[in-house]
């Protein structure tokens, strides 16, 4: 996975064109969960190594996604389940982007296919150069936010 | 769906499905790209196949090959060997059960980058509790703050 600092910066593009912040706070959980899960999966459950792999995938996403829409309250469920779903599919576009000699860190087509698949655009060993890009897209974003709520008032 | 109507059912499928799909993957991703143990253990099955070795300790550097040290098992490599020992390297190689040994298809000789690692580390650890203090403060179900209104409407 690329940090999760990036992760979140990703998903807080599309979160400015939320206006709820309970939802724009689901799609920030949503581009983490692929990585809870696996991580969860693995080092808690002590699961296989290959199990977690569907966490990795879009029917894994669309499914824990759902699984977690089930604890807000139900009058926000439809929209948490698509936010939350939203910042999944994100999670595995970013991962996508990671140079894993071509091996792929994504499995979105499981159970249907088991071929992983990346861009390989970024050396894993190398995210940390992607921190200042992260820390400034975050800070343009934070800022915008700002200014249009003062209009807002 | 998203309503409370059969609330548990909607939970126990929910989970039950991404079981299964867990299940599913780890069927099919094994015979995709098993690990070197596994390759080791049952060395004619897994005669010939390709498996990708995200990260590998070099031990041993020897004229011809070298040893590396991947989860909990030692392999020999067949070519020369891309750095020194202690050095980190990700492989995707052919497995040969005769020896056994791996034939490298490509190498990457990973960075010590141990400063670089610990500070992503930091950033996602810092990130991740974020995320969460901001999905608490609009989810987190507080009791007393309910009551606190209540009184006062």
């Amino acid at each position: 996975m690329p940090d999760l600092f990036t992760h979140f910066v990703t998903a807080r593009v599309p979160g400015l064109f939320v206006r709820d912040r309970r939802l724009v706070a689901l799609l920030a959980i949503g581009t983490f969960l692929p990585d809870i899960a696996a991580k969860g999966i693995y080092w808690i459950l002590q699961a296989g190594e290959h199990f977690p792999l569907a966490s990795h995938s879009v029917l894994g996403v669309l499914l824990l996604s759902y699984l977690a829409c089930l604890f807000v309250d139900e009058p926000l469920r439809r929209q948490g389940f698509a936010l939350l779903s939203l910042g999944g599919l994100i999670h595995l576009l970013v991962d996508m982007t990671k140079d894993n000699l071509g091996a792929g860190a994504v499995y979105p087509f499981l159970p249907f296919s088991p071929t992983s698949y990346e861009f390989g655009w970024i050396d894993p060993e190398n995210v940390v150069l992607l921190v200042p890009l992260d820390a400034a897209l975050l800070g343009a974003i934070l800022l915008y936010e700002r200014s249009r709520d003062r209009v807002r008032q | 769906m998203f309503g409370n109507k059969g609330y548990r059912w909607k939970l126990a499928a929910a989970l039950a499905l991404i079981a299964g799909l867990g299940v599913e993957a780890a069927l099919r991703g094994e015979p995709t790209n098993p690990s070197v143990w596994r390759c080791l253990s049952e060395p004619p099955r897994w005669n010939g196949q390709s498996i990708w070795i995200p990260v590998a300790r070099i031990v041993s550097v020897h004229d011809r090959d070298y040893e590396i040290h991947s989860g909990i098992v030692d392999i020999r490599v067949a070519g020369a060997s891309p750095g020194p020992a202690d050095s980190r390297v990700a492989l995707i190689a052919v497995f040969h059960a005769d020896g056994p040994f791996l034939e490298p298809l490509q190498t990457r000789l990973l960075p010590p980058g141990t400063r670089s690692r610990r500070l992503m580390e930091i950033v996602s650890v810092l990130v991740t509790l974020a995320v969460f203090a901001n999905f608490a403060k609009h989810f987190l179900f507080r009791p007393k703050l309910l009551q606190a209104e209540g009184e006062a409407g």
